[in-house]
């Protein structure tokens, strides 16, 4: 399955885009999707946290991806 | 009531204490957030705010809607700006009206301390040597 992930702050300064897309087979969880990125992008691992929202909420790692899901990796947050 | 708002332009302040303001309230408690001149001992040239809007959003209506089963309130604003930002400006305001100060003042608060722990907004930190995205380094 193909995932479209946006990204934002640090990593999207990190990845140097604004979304990115990969593939993964069989089921897709939150968890899985990040470990896929932080192969991708080892840089990731100096981030000091990374969660994963699915659909505008922050998502459990084991949550299930499915097609057109709106995946976003979220670096700590520092609004206000 | 509610109003959310994320906007790139410089926020009202005023507006939002009209908006919270109600004839069965007795106070309306008001956070400002302003841009501090200097980080750790160094000098803060500006500061960029970026948001993922759609989930900003929702987490900021949440806030309000959690603040308001929390505490007796009566009207809830939660604005906060994206974009380039001066020393001084304001990234984000908060205003709550109630019946009594207390809930004013307990809402406000928690909406302020929790917007800071979950909203997807994030903050970069330039200085005349460099920038970092706030909190992304252990």
């Amino acid at each position: 399955m193909r995932v479209r992930v946006l990204v934002f702050g640090i990593v999207k300064e990190i990845v140097g885009e604004s979304q990115l897309y990969i593939d993964l087979d069989g089921e897709v969880t939150a968890a899985l999707v990040k470990e896929k990125l932080l192969i991708l992008y080892p840089g990731l691992s100096g981030v000091a946290t990374l969660a994963i929202a699915i659909n505008g909420n922050y998502a459990d790692p084991s949550t299930i991806i499915r097609l057109h899901d709106e995946i976003a990796m979220i670096p700590p947050v520092s609004g206000g | 009531m509610f109003d959310i708002k994320i906007s790139s332009e410089p926020l009202d302040i005023q507006s939002c204490i009209d908006q919270v303001q109600s004839p069965h309230c007795g106070g309306i408690d008001v956070f400002i957030g302003t841009v501090r001149d200097s980080t750790k001992g160094k000098e803060v040239v500006r500061l960029e705010f970026e948001a993922y809007e759609s989930m900003a959003l929702k987490e900021m209506q949440k806030i309000a809607e959690d603040a308001s089963r929390l505490w007796p309130v009566s009207r809830v604003v939660i604005h906060h700006r994206t974009g380039v930002l001066a020393v001084g400006d304001v990234p984000v305001v908060i205003a709550v009206s109630a019946a009594h100060r207390d809930a004013a003042f307990a809402a406000c608060r928690y909406a302020i301390d929790t917007l800071k722990q979950t909203v997807p907004i994030w903050k970069r930190e330039v200085f005349a040597d460099g920038a970092q995205w706030v909190a992304a380094h252990p």
